[in-house]
């Protein structure tokens, strides 16, 4: 086991400390070349180095990474076996690096079955001349899939608004991204079939957003709609709502409000204040919520129509991974009794 | 959009032609493991000898690819599908035939 000494831990975790990552890989060129790529971005922090499945469990327990990059294929105790091991005893988002082969398909699969939040194929070539292929995809999954190194452990914020909320929200919007990793099963295990619609706005890069559907899929216990065009809003249900998708809400002839296509809809429409606006219209008032990594155009689009967000719940910056957006609405003139822990937050979910 | 800037991704790039270079001086003797590891399965059909040339192809696929050997990596994968298929059919010849030519190709592909 190799362990990064150069760069000690502070006591008191910062919001904008690198994410700690543990690179797991019997081939010590796939070792170099992870972390090479991986220590060119300033917020990506290799804390060690593991051979075999036997190391990468010790590792994550003497480390208590942010997250780990985990090879299928290593001698001893291989990828898979290590991978149920370390989900059996730890929170720790574990992105799968792979060969293309069928049966290797086959085992990443079943490894994102068994937890492992998405897949890296090594595939493509770290040298070519355009760089940002295969290593920006590199970099993006490990940046949007850590886990906040301290998610949960900020001290309660005041919940007031949270207990003064009595009545059902009609629908609820969640803008999340980067760092939102442990939020997903906290927040979406609470649905059941009398839920209000939840519609969440995911912030993530291109290269996530099938890992991120399936790993919603895998927590809610109600139905995913990943791309909900003709789709009808209903109870129970969650409509994964992504950048520039032109999708309006529309009340049909026969009551049901529908995801239509729109050509009125532009490709930089704000999308949170466009579906805000059109739920309480539909007297479906909704309950909105902002996490980590949220889109920095959410920060202004709730700022700049403020009284659409009459129920408006803000994670604590110092709980986000990418704290922009928070720190920015915590700084504007909304009040204090916005902002909440994550706990308090996913406790919001109950209340649909 | 890049999540690297443009002098982080110079530093990077001139980084990974360094390792690229370390990697190449390794290639022939990952290939001559790998060749002496199948003439041994080719002669004595050691099933476990067969299950460590197919570990060995494997992590030659991947790393091959990535640092930009494209035909190793190929052949490397070809190799590794023909062992995987022997592997379920070990006494079937062509399947035989059809991994010892990969392997041969494998063996004297250029860097």
């Amino acid at each position: 086991m190799k362990i990064a000494t150069e760069r000690q831990q502070s006591a008191v975790p910062q919001p904008t400390q690198p994410i700690r990552l543990l690179i797991c890989d019997d081939s010590v060129f796939m070792r170099m070349a992870v972390r090479t790529l991986c220590e060119a971005h300033p917020m990506i922090e290799v804390v060690g180095e593991a051979e075999d499945g036997e190391e990468a469990i010790e590792s994550v327990k003497n480390l208590m990474p942010d997250i780990v990059t985990m090879d299928i294929s290593m001698p001893g105790m291989d990828g898979v076996s290590a991978t149920r091991r370390i989900l059996e005893q730890h929170n720790v988002p574990i992105i799968i690096l792979s060969s293309i082969s069928e049966r290797r398909s086959e085992l990443a699969a079943k490894l994102m079955d068994q937890g492992a939040v998405d897949v890296i194929w090594k595939s493509a070539s770290l040298m070519d001349i355009d760089i940002d292929g295969i290593a920006n995809t590199i970099l993006e999954k490990i940046l949007f899939w850590a886990k906040c190194p301290k998610g949960g452990e900020t001290s309660p914020a005041a919940s007031g608004q949270i207990l003064s909320m009595t009545e059902k929200p009609g629908s609820a919007l969640i803008s999340m991204g980067s760092g939102c990793y442990d939020r997903v099963p906290k927040f979406f295990s609470h649905l059941t079939a009398e839920s209000a619609p939840v519609i969440v706005f995911p912030n993530a890069p291109r290269s996530c957003k099938d890992g991120f559907v399936r790993y919603l899929e895998k927590f809610s216990p109600m139905p995913v709609h990943a791309y909900p065009e003709g789709e009808t809003l209903t109870n129970g249900n969650v409509y994964c709502v992504f950048a520039r998708n032109g999708l309006a809400l529309e009340k049909s002839s026969d009551g049901n409000i529908a995801f239509t296509p729109s050509s009125n809809l532009s490709e930089n429409v704000e999308q949170i204040s466009y579906y805000a606006k059109k739920l309480t219209e539909l007297n479906l008032h909704p309950m909105t919520i902002v996490l980590s990594g949220s889109d920095a155009q959410i920060a202004q689009q709730i700022t700049g129509s403020i009284d659409l967000f009459k129920s408006l719940f803000i994670e604590t910056p110092d709980s986000c991974i990418d704290p922009s957006v928070a720190n920015q609405l915590s700084q504007s003139e909304l009040s204090q009794q916005q902002i909440h822990t994550p706990d308090t937050l996913a406790e919001l979910m109950r209340l649909l | 959009m890049s999540v690297l800037d443009e002098q982080q991704r110079a530093d990077l790039q001139s980084k990974l032609a360094a390792l690229r270079e370390s990697y190449a001086q390794s290639i022939p003797a990952k290939r001559a493991d790998i060749a002496q590891k199948w003439t041994h399965f080719y002669e004595t059909n050691d099933q476990q000898k067969l299950s460590e040339l197919i570990d060995v192809v494997h992590k030659l696929a991947g790393t091959a690819k990535t640092y930009g050997f494209a035909e190793i990596g190929v052949l490397a994968s070809d190799l590794e599908d023909a062992l995987l298929l022997l592997q379920e059919d070990i006494g079937n010849s062509d399947l035989f035939q059809q991994a010892d030519k990969v392997a041969r190709q494998l063996n004297t592909a250029t860097t």
